[in-house]
């Protein structure tokens, strides 16, 4: 049918959506700028990799030490996250807790996703010293943020009928959690947990810029003496383990998709 | 653990009184009043949109009448099946039809398996109901006809006295819709009170009774 509506009444939420962020970066580019001095960028680009290639294997036990290290913090940090973001993420779901929880629980999942994680690394390394502890303690909190929100709205977009037809047949609201929205909920809280993990192994490399332990530490070193040769090859390390787990992070999420229910 | 309640004979065991049920501004039923008695049978028919749906989940205590009461409410009384079922596909049948009997156990239990006794009870009724052939499937991959079944076999394994069932035979071939049919006679042969909305002539004519119900306040009960 032809619409002989004027455009703009034509235009839906999204239209308008895209319209504002288009006229957002209108309004954001002329505020970019460079050095006001004439530099040579492409030349500059091409100088620092030459002195970074081609990368310093030598360092590579070194780096392996540093790199299990970061593993370490990443895995025990998701984990953490994990285990806290559940309880908080059922306290933020709208369909799940009352207002009067839901609302202070996402005011503080919001104050907590608010700080970068490497404010939250150096807040660690002032309250427990500069080790891997503190990277651990780091990306716990950041990473709460964001899985419990996760979370959240997991629950929130769940169908919530089977587990009110459980409710319906007496269960008590732990049972029809537990046998209505887990099952919808499991393969995708899975999910997000492994994409947080991929998440904390990068930034455990970040956080160890300021301090808190792993292979950043590292990083952070050689930048400092210049050795760019090897600050690639920890690069090139970083760059294998991600594609690595990024490519296992498929395998895994496409087995997860076709569970069977032998364990909902 | 808190076994299902006793039934007593010839004692109503559910009643309604005086209930009217209005939607978006229409008075759909107007001062019914209804006793389910141990061992009946009772069909629910009517136009589509004429309240039958919302008759039940009312007597289910999940909706609230415009007026009048439902007595006889509480914990392990009914057992429910609706027309959309509510299963999470996810489960195979197995898990799904004894989840029905969770109010059984206590809050803590049950987190990781369900109950063995309902699990096992659970084949009893698929094979009752000609389902035995999805128990160790995912829902994800029965059919509407199926789910419903084991919806159906769910609400049979909860064991609550009153049975409220929304269209169970609705989307079931005509060997299906006799067997639980059958099924459900079976049950309230055994003393519960059976309520059923139809849609086939042939399954309510099977009932003791059968309210008629016209959509407009109207309704009718008698023999089907």
């Amino acid at each position: 049918m032809d619409d002989r509506r004027p455009l703009i009444r034509r235009l839906d939420a999204v239209d308008w959506s895209f319209l504002i962020f288009l006229a957002l970066v209108a309004l954001a580019l002329p505020g970019i700028r460079g050095s006001s001095r004439d530099l040579d960028y492409a030349g500059n680009a091409w100088r620092f990799l030459e002195r970074c290639l081609p990368p310093d294997l030598t360092v590579l036990p070194e780096v392996g030490v540093a790199l299990l290290e970061t593993a370490r913090i990443a895995v025990v940090a998701t984990a953490f996250a994990a285990l806290l973001s559940l309880p908080l993420g059922i306290a933020a779901a709208r369909s799940l807790a009352p207002r009067w929880v839901a609302w202070p629980a996402r005011l503080f999942l919001n104050g907590v996703r608010s700080v970068p994680a490497l404010v939250w690394a150096v807040l660690a390394v002032a309250i427990v010293g500069p080790n891997a502890l503190a990277g651990c303690l780091a990306l716990t909190a950041y990473s709460i943020g964001y899985l419990a929100k996760f979370a959240a709205e997991s629950i929130d977009s769940a169908d919530p009928w089977p587990a009110q037809a459980l409710r319906a047949l007496d269960a008590n609201a732990v049972q029809a959690f537990r046998w209505g929205l887990w099952p919808q909920l499991r393969a995708q809280l899975m999910s997000h947990g492994l994409w947080m993990l991929e998440y904390n192994l990068r930034s455990a490399a970040i956080v160890g810029y300021v301090g808190a332990g792993g292979i950043g530490l590292l990083l952070h070193s050689y930048q400092e003496y210049g050795d760019w040769q090897r600050f690639s090859s920890v690069l090139l390390v970083i760059l294998l383990l991600v594609t690595a787990l990024d490519a296992l992070g498929q395998r895994l999420r496409r087995a997860w998709t076709g569970t069977s229910a032998a364990d909902p | 653990m808190s076994a299902a309640p006793a039934i007593a004979a010839g004692r109503a065991l559910l009643s309604a009184q005086g209930l009217t049920i209005a939607r978006g501004g229409r008075c759909l039923i107007a001062d019914l009043d209804l006793e389910l008695e141990p061992g009946s049978l009772l069909a629910i028919s009517g136009p589509s949109g004429c309240g039958k749906s919302s008759l039940l989940r009312t007597l289910a205590g999940l909706e609230r009448p415009q007026r009048g009461t439902v007595r006889g409410l509480r914990s392990g009384l009914i057992a429910t099946a609706f027309q959309d079922p509510g299963l999470p596909l996810a489960l195979t049948a197995r898990q799904a039809i004894a989840c029905g009997g969770l109010h059984r156990q206590r809050w803590w239990r049950g987190w990781w398996t369900l109950p063995a006794a309902d699990l096992q009870a659970a084949e009893l009724w698929a094979e009752r109901l000609g389902i035995a052939h999805l128990l160790e499937r995912p829902l994800a991959t029965a059919s509407g006809g199926e789910r419903q079944r084991v919806a159906v076999a769910r609400a049979l394994l909860h064991g609550g006295p009153v049975l409220l069932l929304d269209e169970p035979v609705s989307q079931l071939d005509a060997t299906n819709a006799a067997r639980v049919i059958a099924v459900l006679r079976a049950a309230s042969a055994a003393g519960r009170a059976v309520a059923i909305v139809v849609h086939q002539r042939e399954c309510a004519a099977l009932a003791d009774r059968e309210l008629r119900l016209s959509g407009e306040g109207g309704w009718t009960i008698g023999a089907p």
